[in-house]
């Protein structure tokens, strides 16, 4: 309500509020944004071709020439991470658009509706909450084959009732609402009152819910990857990367797989600290 | 011309899936133009009966009786034609406006939603808007506009609010309680606005309200209610003189007056009734001095008596007494 304004105010601060805000905001939405840039500017920035072999060059470490080294064969792990957050970072963006785009569509029309569709539709989110999204990617590239696409759908509707369920909670709190009411009887049509009355509402807890879904949806589709059932190389991805670059963890190579990894959980974590912090910063308004 | 018809109105709500009374047999006309003030205490159903008209009301209540505006029945009307109804020709004015107003959009925004949802261009709902707010006495328009409601003070928005519901040009206001939540000097502005607007533009008005010092005031006729019954209806210049309800006679006294001083002011005795534990008798039975045992046997009905009406076994009798305190004296008289 009430705080509904201020947690607006609080996740868009005007410009003399800006100065107060959340130093791990900043921080992990920097990161995240560097990453996304990175990803972007890919063919410009990778000092080498991601899949350009160079036998001789092989499992290098760290050098001026290399500067993350290289992998067995030869190419350089910089630019293959370079290029891998593409697809690493596209995947999950996806999932999480469409899970948060088919979640607030279900979760304010079954507040608005109630009743037996509001049943319907909590049930069934019941039922795919028992299917682990990675079970049911794995069904899905079983039945449509590996690459982006099947993963991607299958996790985008194990990640739908994720946001469907609070978001239907916070927006039958929000219809029950005097203004709600108000609206109704000033005969403002239902279609309107759920997308520029409730939804606005709802809104900082979808951005919330949504960002710590894109953590999760990463080291998900990770895994699909390092399983081999993602996209398929020589096409870089991180979860891959980790894959591969077991093999030569033993004969003393540990970088592939490590640098991967690592930047796996960096960018996670990031994810999941912004996810956090807004949420903080919500229930700290709802006080 | 009659606008608005509440013919023998009765609602029922479930508790623990056991019907209560609520509203018990209601009937009260409102001419084109005209202002009614509807009285009472807190939980005597003046609130539920404005909310009837708008069909603003629980999903699971009961309804008896027929609302009819302008010759259409407000409780027979489909989806679309309620849409229509409260679209373009009621209005409500609510008593809290921070909590009827969405608090993330603009007053802009909330100011023009309804005239943008029936077709006009936003240019001319923003034309229609700022030029209503001037005459609610709102100043800086196109700063207010921009402005959330939070930003605004309590008077300030119940005038927005007012502002909002003549935007969109009703033919019936409903005002409930409008300005129970604001403070007494900002009440005295928004209720003196929220009276010439309506004056002006001919809008009849359904004021409810518990302040019978208000609603005389700002009102033409005035309806009180007692434990979901009409028990009176007379002209708001009689309400000094000629009040024939022991009930509004209680309201009436209990009040506090500028030129003398009592150390102690009357009250009614009892507690307010709710309408589900009547019994057989007159509602306001257990609580009036001047109770006969027909009042305990038979409900009486609202009658015609001099130029009111009201629902009263000893209205002759009282008539002339009530007010000037002289029945106070003579609770059996012809007993």
């Amino acid at each position: 309500m009430a705080t509904a304004a201020a947690a607006k105010e609080q996740l868009f601060p005007s410009a003399r509020r800006r100065r107060n805000l959340d130093p791990v905001i900043l921080a992990a939405g920097a990161f995240i944004g560097v990453l996304v840039l990175v990803a972007i500017l890919a063919p410009w920035i990778a000092p080498y071709n991601p899949n350009a072999a160079t036998i001789l060059a092989a499992n290098q470490g760290v050098s001026a020439a290399h500067w993350l080294g290289t992998d067995p064969t030869g190419r350089d792990l910089l630019s293959r991470l370079i290029w891998g957050a593409r697809l690493s970072l596209l995947g999950p963006a996806l999932i999480v658009l469409i899970a948060t785009a088919l979640g607030t569509v279900l979760a304010i029309a079954s507040a608005w509706i109630g009743g037996l569709f509001d049943q319907l539709v909590s049930r069934v989110m019941d039922l795919l909450f028992a299917f682990p999204g990675l079970v049911l990617a794995m069904i899905a590239v079983a039945m449509f084959g590996k690459g982006l696409v099947a993963p991607v759908v299958a996790l985008s509707i194990a990640y739908t009732p994720y946001i469907t369920r609070v978001l239907r909670s916070a927006a039958s709190r929000e219809r029950s609402l005097p203004y709600v009411a108000a609206c109704y009887v000033g005969g403002v049509s239902a279609r309107s009152i759920c997308s520029r009355h409730l939804l606005p509402n709802v809104f900082p807890l979808l951005l919330t819910q949504s960002t710590i879904s894109f953590g999760s949806a990463l080291v998900t589709l990770a895994a699909v990857s390092y399983l081999g059932l993602g996209i398929q190389p020589p096409t870089a991805t991180w979860g891959f990367m980790v894959s591969t670059g077991q093999s030569s963890i033993l004969a003393g190579h540990p970088a592939e797989s490590l640098e991967a990894g690592i930047l796996i959980v960096v960018t996670v974590v990031a994810f999941n600290l912004l996810g956090d912090r807004l949420a903080g910063r919500r229930s700290l308004q709802a006080l | 011309m009659t606008l608005l018809e509440v013919d023998h109105l009765s609602l029922d709500l479930p508790v623990d899936r056991e019907p209560r009374r609520i509203i018990h047999d209601v009937t009260l006309e409102l001419d084109d133009g005209e202002a009614v003030g509807l009285v009472g205490e807190s939980g005597a159903g003046k609130s539920m009966t404005s909310r009837a008209v708008i069909r603003l009301l629980p999903q699971n209540a009961r309804i008896g009786g027929d609302i009819v505006f302008d010759g259409r029945s407000v409780l027979a009307m489909d989806r679309r034609l309620l849409a229509t109804y409260r679209s373009r020709d009621v209005a409500m004015i609510f008593q809290d406006p921070k909590s009827h107003i969405n608090p993330v959009r603009t007053v802009g925004a909330f100011l023009i939603e309804a005239l943008v949802e029936r077709g006009d261009r936003r240019a001319d709902a923003l034309a229609v808007v700022s030029e209503l707010l001037d005459t609610v006495g709102i100043r800086e328009i196109p700063h207010r506009l921009r402005q959330y409601p939070h930003e605004l003070s309590g008077g300030m928005l119940q005038r927005v609010m007012i502002a909002a519901a003549l935007a969109v040009q009703p033919r019936l206001l409903l005002a409930d309680e409008p300005t129970t939540a604001l403070d007494v000097t900002t009440q005295a502005n928004v209720m003196a606005h929220l009276d010439v607007q309506r004056r002006n533009r001919g809008l009849a008005m359904l004021f409810v309200t518990h302040d019978l010092e208000l609603a005389a005031s700002v009102c033409d006729r005035i309806a009180v209610m007692y434990a979901g019954c009409l028990v009176e209806v007379c002209a708001a210049s009689s309400i000094h003189d000629r009040v024939l309800h022991p009930y509004t006679a209680g309201l009436l006294a209990s009040r506090p007056r500028v030129t003398s001083r009592t150390a102690r002011l009357p009250v009614i005795p009892g507690r307010p009734q709710a309408a589900y534990e009547l019994g057989e008798g007159c509602p306001f039975l257990s609580r009036c001095p001047y109770a006969l045992d027909i009042c305990r046997t038979t409900r009486p009905e609202l009658r015609v008596v001099g130029s009111s009406r009201v629902a009263c076994h000893r209205a002759e009798e009282l008539s002339g007494c009530l007010t000037d305190g002289r029945a106070a004296d003579r609770p059996g008289v012809h007993a």
